[in-house]
């Protein structure tokens, strides 16, 4: 009886073929349910085989930022197991629980398998399996009407976390990229000082925190959101680093910190602005860091907000030297730099924007933080002397308090923070998101395009599409894009109606697919055409994909796809032949990877993962404190924000999350969407492994089930006046009285009823034209009231 | 024979015992899934009617068995009948363990490799030489071979107090559960007793009105008298358990919560008040052991009150892990695979399944339907000498 | 003589359930029968906590078969289908399990799962380990400590695969093995230590 295993032959292609033909027959297909099954399709074959077994070194998909390089066992044309690469330093030898459940994850029902055309009216979710062929005419067909109807700038490229089609838009000249909205809204406060993308990626590594007194985490749940560096958490503590958390849920990684503050939700920037108070009142900042690195001394016109330069236009910015009892040049050898005081320049007065901060501060005391954020006075002290002394870190994620309606007024807390302790650039000093662990990395090639090929900016952000005029009438959504990228799902439906083609290409039938006019069926990363279809660079080292088994379905990798679309317009031309070439390219042809000596038959050598450069020592940035803005110095003073109050931090209360809101009295709960270990926003949601270990729920403290009358497991709805969803509800104790919280990204057909974006607030704040990147979409800034269903 | 299948009765228990026969079949086919239990619930009705079982069998033969021993001469008239009840629980009581398993094909390997150590395997060797001990019992008493039986009685008693005590370690000696107790011996003893003879009276009282057996007046008093003692102890006992785990407010104070205020505590005030208080109150008086219809009732709330001690004595042990935290314990059973979050269970939970159900219902048919052959058989040949097999024994004697 | 085991470091465990998935993964183990389990200590619910908000606290438990040196599970398995073997390791002969449950009731871990139905497995095809036994349904199975891998020296694929190394695999008779040695160190406990089944699975914190 003790059959071992393997012994099922190779599985047959047929069975599917004829599946596939089946559905073909024009039926309206009303989800994945008529289709062939994944176990269909795995129905051993009648010839019995002797089980071959091959191990493939190659890496998970990269939304996680994990950076996995995986040893995977492919037996009989199947993926049977999954570890960590054991060929790399031990150190980075990891995988986690999304990565191992992907065992299941590619065979999954939930798998699109043909290409398929929309039979019913749009979002009705009916579909009918048609050939590539007629998927690809109708897609080219369609492109082309749009671009003689409206022009080139009306097609938009909705790309989401997992297929990579990097060539697509600008080929097509089409605008892309959702994301502005999503992950910067906290990174965008601190990058407008220390120059970036708006991520504002910490400075040093989470491998440093070792070599921290404290560090500081607000907002993200980093022991689930960046559960590879769960590692270095633990080690910092081992060292002696002290973690303080802020979250206003007892969640996995407050569970774990030294300390724990159970803050009010979305008033993390308060807390930072308290902090900031204590610093400047007990005279703790770093005078000598904030004269050289920092735009703290710079003259400033008091009642303009305006700084003083040396001339017109991109004149150098003054400063007071006092030893000559002069203005000069913000950066001029010799100088001996004032800090405060008031100053007379060509008969104006003019102050330090410090002395502005300080005034700007006032109001902001310990006390006032407290009643704020609900955190004790005396510990906002504490984290704040002790942060002052440092070397300490402040970490922020995403998730959490970057989605609400102001968030860039708790980075450039942040950010200001660093500045005046001077808590940057040193071993253990550092700020900004550490998701990913932000260790070193190298710059791979791109494939070249011929300059004409590029995206448009757009005047509109994708995510205002529904509410805002714009020109975009054809969607080509990569992924989950129209339930992860839009607030007020309701609002986002009707918005749909109104466009003319919508293809969605992608894994899974998850959400985005019921509005689809065509879908094309994308494969895993663990499914391939070519031996190596990805390169990528993360976490101290470069990574190489290769192919352990063979598409499933009908599916194609996203190159391929790629390829077929853009040939389809007659655009594939500037592509490179496959994937294998690409990534051939990118590592060959990268100057910095050949300075290493890494070339891409080494990768393929050493199993697909090769360390960069100088990994021995963990990364610290800015050592040099040169900093990529105009004055090369910390920019903490944002005059081109001086019209919106926000040259300092300004306190600015969240959109509908504040106490003193009226509608609390009709909608008394904040709800929040968090991340979570079970799935990376909408990936993973069809893997059974991760499904049999949560659900879709919502989660009450005791006290508000008991309010409500609710019992454990009993289903509720979640409203307000955007819409409601319905989903079974537990109570939890480690969720804040006064908070709803849910796993973000549910799929639809989840739920009880509804989804919870339905719900979320797409508020735009006033000040959005002066924020980086725009402002966030303040998905938790949201109000609901929970009912028994 | 022949006229009984002419019988109702025992062709709708013939029916019953054939449903329960397919079921059984269908449960093979698809596994122990196909019933209640689980993986936080790992015994269920089977188990619960094989203690009650191996109770109501030991009872038979404990009476019939110290008539002989002890010379308690009325009591020898009704070694048939007990005996026959005897042989008959006892196998329904086997029956129960061999369905409840959920690898029958490799059953032998009970013999090629027994594990010593196993209460089970005790439980089955004991088992084994009871029936034996039943089946040659039944044949020299039909015989009539008085000294083989008195031989016999000597060794059937110990070992029918010894079938009921094993099957009691089976739980009782088992420290991850609240059934470790000392006292889980004597208490299955006493409930075996008061059940058993219960039984034997509900059994006399039915063949007295068929006519297969005269059930004479005193006789039957004596045999209720006797039935109210052994209430009085099985309810000492008891108490002398939930004292013990009460005492100490410590963790065994946990599973008495379950079993008076918790989900077991219908079957424990059932048994309490129905099994143990109301017989015992009615039986006590003599008057009252007169009235055939009385004891008639008074024994079946015993076996009622018996068959709910079984419920709450094994169900509430599995109630609260021992290691407790969410999302708990897998239930692994079929209904759990459809929603793959509905597998677990942060505490123990059973209800019985309809194939579960009728397979119990087709043992104890099967079981029903066996005793009336029997009964039949050999009752109705004695039936024809009754005085002459009633003199003959004290006169060997 | 040598008595495999495993410490488990619970600062570290940040209750991922990556170990009880790769096991799953490694043993070809079915839907809804985890061999091993991450439970959130005395609540109801995962990642619950235990207290009033904000006083609060919790602590993740990775459950499996805890190998105990004093089996309750071997003593009462009626065929020896339970049995201790050389390495220490309590391991299950399915050919020899007759479906009894008795082990089930006498492990005070709820350590064990029983094949109620034909196993369903998702994918539908037998994943994992070429030299894991796969079981039929109507027997008992568990952690077997990665028989398959120990036997040759690997460590059991939970200890490869805890994201924070939050697993310990080794010899505990070996007293200057790791394993040993951080029991030592961090003062390990066990579970349900008033038994006497003495695991050979460790905890510290």
């Amino acid at each position: 009886m003790s059959e071992t295993m393997g012994s099922k032959g190779a599985i047959s292609r047929r069975g599917f073929v004829k599946a596939a033909c089946a559905t073909g027959a024009a039926l309206g297909l009303s989800g994945l349910g008529s289709m062939a099954s994944a176990n269909d399709w795995l129905a051993p074959a009648s010839a019995v085989a002797e089980p071959s077994e091959k191990q493939v070194y190659t890496l998970h998909q990269f939304m996680c930022q994990g950076n996995c390089s995986l040893k995977c066992t492919v037996r009989d044309g199947r993926l049977c197991m999954i570890q960590p690469n054991d060929t790399v330093d031990g150190y980075y030898q990891h995988v986690c629980l999304k990565g191992i459940s992907e065992i299941q994850h590619v065979y999954s029902n939930d798998r699109l398998q043909t290409p398929m055309k929309r039979v019913g009216e749009r979002g009705e979710n009916k579909f009918e399996a048609i050939s590539w062929d007629e998927a690809l005419q109708i897609v080219g067909d369609e492109l082309k009407a749009a671009w003689k109807k409206y022009g080139h700038e009306s097609v938009y490229v909705s790309a989401s976390n997992e297929p990579r089609f990097g060539m697509m838009a600008p080929l097509l000249k089409a605008g892309t990229g959702c994301e502005p909205g999503i992950d910067r809204g906290v990174g965008q406060g601190i990058d407008a000082a220390k120059g970036g993308s708006g991520f504002a990626d910490g400075t040093n590594e989470t491998r440093d925190w070792v070599n921290s007194k404290i560090v500081i985490i607000a907002g993200n749940n980093a022991l689930e959101a960046s559960m590879m560096q769960a590692g270095a958490f633990f080690d910092a503590q081992d060292a002696g680093c002290e973690i303080v958390y802020i979250d206003p849920h007892f969640s996995t990684t407050a569970g774990k910190a030294d300390q724990w503050l159970p803050i009010k939700p979305g008033t993390d920037g308060a807390f930072f602005l308290g902090m900031l108070s204590y610093v400047i009142d007990n005279k703790l900042y770093d005078k000598a860091y904030m004269r050289e690195h920092t735009t703290l001394p710079l003259l400033v016109d008091a009642k303009t907000g305006k700084l003083l330069r040396s001339g017109k236009g991109d004149a150098p910015y003054m400063v007071w030297d006092q030893k000559k009892g002069a203005a000069v040049p913000h950066d001029q050898a010799g100088r001996n730099t004032a800090l405060e005081g008031e100053f007379t320049v060509d008969g104006k007065r003019y102050t330090t924007t410090f002395e502005l901060l300080k005034k700007n501060q006032r109001p902001y005391t310990t006390k006032w933080a407290a009643e704020k954020t609900s955190i004790a006075q005396e510990k906002i002290e504490e984290i704040a002397r002790k942060y002052a002394e440092g070397p300490g870190c402040i970490g922020f994620g995403m998730g959490g308090s970057d989605k609400f309606s102001n968030p860039d007024i708790q980075g450039h807390a942040i950010v200001t923070l660093a500045a005046l302790t001077g808590n940057v650039g040193k071993p253990g000093a550092g700020f900004g998101n550490y998701n990913g662990g932000m260790g070193r990395g190298a710059a791979l090639a791109s494939w070249p395009l011929p300059e004409e090929f590029v995206s448009p900016t757009l005047p509109v952000r994708a995510d205002r599409f529904p509410v805002q005029e714009n020109d975009v009438h054809v969607i080509i959504s990569l992924g989950n894009t129209f339930q992860q990228y839009f607030a007020n799902y309701n609002q986002t439906r009707e918005w749909i109606k109104s466009l003319d083609f919508i293809l969605h290409v992608g894994m899974y039938y998850e959400d985005t697919v019921a509005f689809a006019d065509v879908v094309l069926p994308v494969c895993s990363k663990f499914e391939d055409t070519v031996e190596h279809s990805i390169v990528r660079s993360g976490y101290n080292h470069v990574i190489l994909q290769q192919k352990c088994i063979d598409p499933l379905f009908e599916s194609k990798p996203d190159f391929d796809v790629m390829q077929l679309i853009l040939k389809s317009v007659g655009l594939d031309g500037y592509l490179p032949k496959d994937a294998e070439e690409l990534t051939r390219y990118m590592v060959d042809q990268s100057e910095d990877l050949r300075a290493q000596g890494i070339t891409f038959d080494k990768l393929v050598k050493n199993h697909g993962s090769m360390p960069v450069a100088g990994i021995e020592v963990p990364r610290v940035g800015f050592e040099d404190q040169a900093f990529p803005t105009p004055t090369g110095k910390l920019e903490v003073y944002y005059e081109s924000q001086v019209p919106v109050s926000q040259g300092w931090p300004t306190w600015e209360e969240n959109n509908e999350v504040f106490d003193e809101n009226p509608l609390l009295e009709k909608y008394p709960l904040q709800f929040t969407q968090t991340r979570t270990r079970f799935s990376n926003h909408s990936h993973m949601k069809a893997a059974t492994w991760l499904q049999q270990l949560h659900g879709s729920y919502l989660e009450l403290n005791p006290e508000d089930m008991q309010k409500r009358g609710l019992k454990d497991g009993d289903v509720i709805e979640g409203f307000n006046d955007r819409g409601s969803f319905k989903c079974p509800v537990h109570a939890n104790a480690a969720v804040r009285p006064g908070s709803a919280r849910t796993f973000e990204a549910g799929w639809s057909k989840h739920m009880v009823e509804g989804n919870t974006q339905n719900v979320t607030n797409d508020h735009i704040n006033p000040r959005d034209a002066y924020l980086m990147t725009g402002a966030p979409i303040p998905f938790n800034d949201t109000l609901i009231e929970v009912k028994k269903a | 024979m022949t006229s009984l299948f002419k019988k109702p009765a025992f062709i709708v228990f013939c029916l019953l015992a054939i449903a329960g026969a397919g079921c059984w079949v269908y449960q093979l086919m698809n596994g122990l899934g196909v019933t209640g239990m689980n993986n936080s619930n790992s015994w269920g009705l089977y188990i619960t009617m094989f203690m009650l079982f191996v109770g109501l069998s030991a009872g038979g033969l404990i009476v019939a068995s110290s008539a002989h021993v002890f010379h308690i001469e009325p009591f020898k008239k009704v070694a048939v009948p007990a005996v026959i009840v005897s042989l008959v629980c006892i196998c329904c009581a086997g029956i129960f363990v061999l369905v409840d398993l959920g690898g029958i094909a490799r059953v032998w390997r009970i013999v090629t490799g027994p594990n010593l150590a196993s209460p089970l395997l005790w439980d089955i060797v004991v088992i084994t030489t009871y029936l034996v001990i039943n089946v040659l019992d039944l044949v020299w008493l039909v015989k009539g071979d008085h000294r083989k039986v008195e031989v016999l009685s000597r060794v059937a008693l110990p070992v029918a107090i010894l079938v009921h005590s094993v099957t009691a370690w089976i739980f009782g000696l088992q420290i991850a559960k609240a059934w470790y107790s000392a006292i889980m011996a004597p208490i299955f003893v006493a409930s075996a007793c008061d059940s058993g003879l219960a039984l034997l009276l509900v059994s006399l009282m039915i063949l007295d009105k068929v006519g297969l057996f005269k059930l004479e007046d005193g006789l039957m008093q004596s045999l209720a008298g006797l039935l109210a003692c052994f209430i009085a102890v099985d309810a000492f006992f008891i108490g002398c358990e939930c004292l013990t785990m009460a005492y100490p407010g410590a963790h065994e104070a946990q599973a008495l919560g379950i079993m008076v205020g918790g989900v077991t505590a219908p079957f424990f005030w059932v048994e309490i008040l129905l099994g143990l208080l109301v017989p015992f109150c009615v039986l006590v008086f003599a008057k009252n052991r007169k009235n055939r219809k009385l004891v008639t009732v008074a024994s079946v709330l015993v076996i009622l009150g018996v068959f709910c001690k079984r419920v709450w004595l094994l169900f509430t042990s599995f109630v609260v892990p021992n290691v407790l935290g969410g999302p708990g314990i897998t239930t692994g059973n079929s209904a759990a695979l459809a929603d793959p979050t509905a597998t677990w269970t942060a505490y123990g939970a059973y209800a019985p399944t309809a194939p579960e159900i009728v397979i119990a219902v087709g043992v104890v048919s099967l079981g029903v339907a066996a005793a009336m052959a029997l009964c039949h058989k050999l009752l109705g040949k004695a039936d024809s000498q009754p005085a002459a097999a009633a003199q003959a024994e004290p006169a060997a004697a | 003589m040598t008595k495999l085991a495993l410490a488990i470091d619970k600062r570290r465990c940040i209750g991922c359930h990556t170990c009880a998935n790769a096991c799953k993964m490694q043993n070809n183990v079915p839907m809804g029968m985890p061999w091993n389990r991450v439970i959130t200590e005395g609540c109801e619910v995962m990642d619950g906590a235990v207290g009033t908000y904000p006083n609060l606290t919790r602590s993740y438990l990775p459950l499996a078969c805890q190998h105990c040196e004093n089996a309750a599970c071997e003593r009462v398995c009626p065929t020896g289908a339970t049995y201790k073997d050389e390495m220490g390791r309590v391991e299950i002969d399915y050919d020899k399990c007759i479906g009894c449950r008795m082990c089930m009731a006498a492990c005070p871990y709820n350590a064990r799962v029983f094949n109620w139905n034909e196993p369903t497995r998702d994918p539908d095809f037998n994943y994992g380990d070429s030299r894991v036994p796969v079981r039929p349904k109507g027997v008992a199975e568990k952690c077997t400590l990665c028989k398959e891998r120990t036997d040759e020296g690997e460590a059991p694929m939970c200890v490869v695969c805890c994201p924070t190394r939050a697993r310990i695999f080794g010899d505990l008779d070996d007293p200057q093995s790791q394993i040993s040695q951080a029991i030592k160190a961090h003062n390990g406990y066990v579970l349900l230590e008033d038994y006497g089944t003495k695991p050979q699975v460790h905890y510290f914190n």
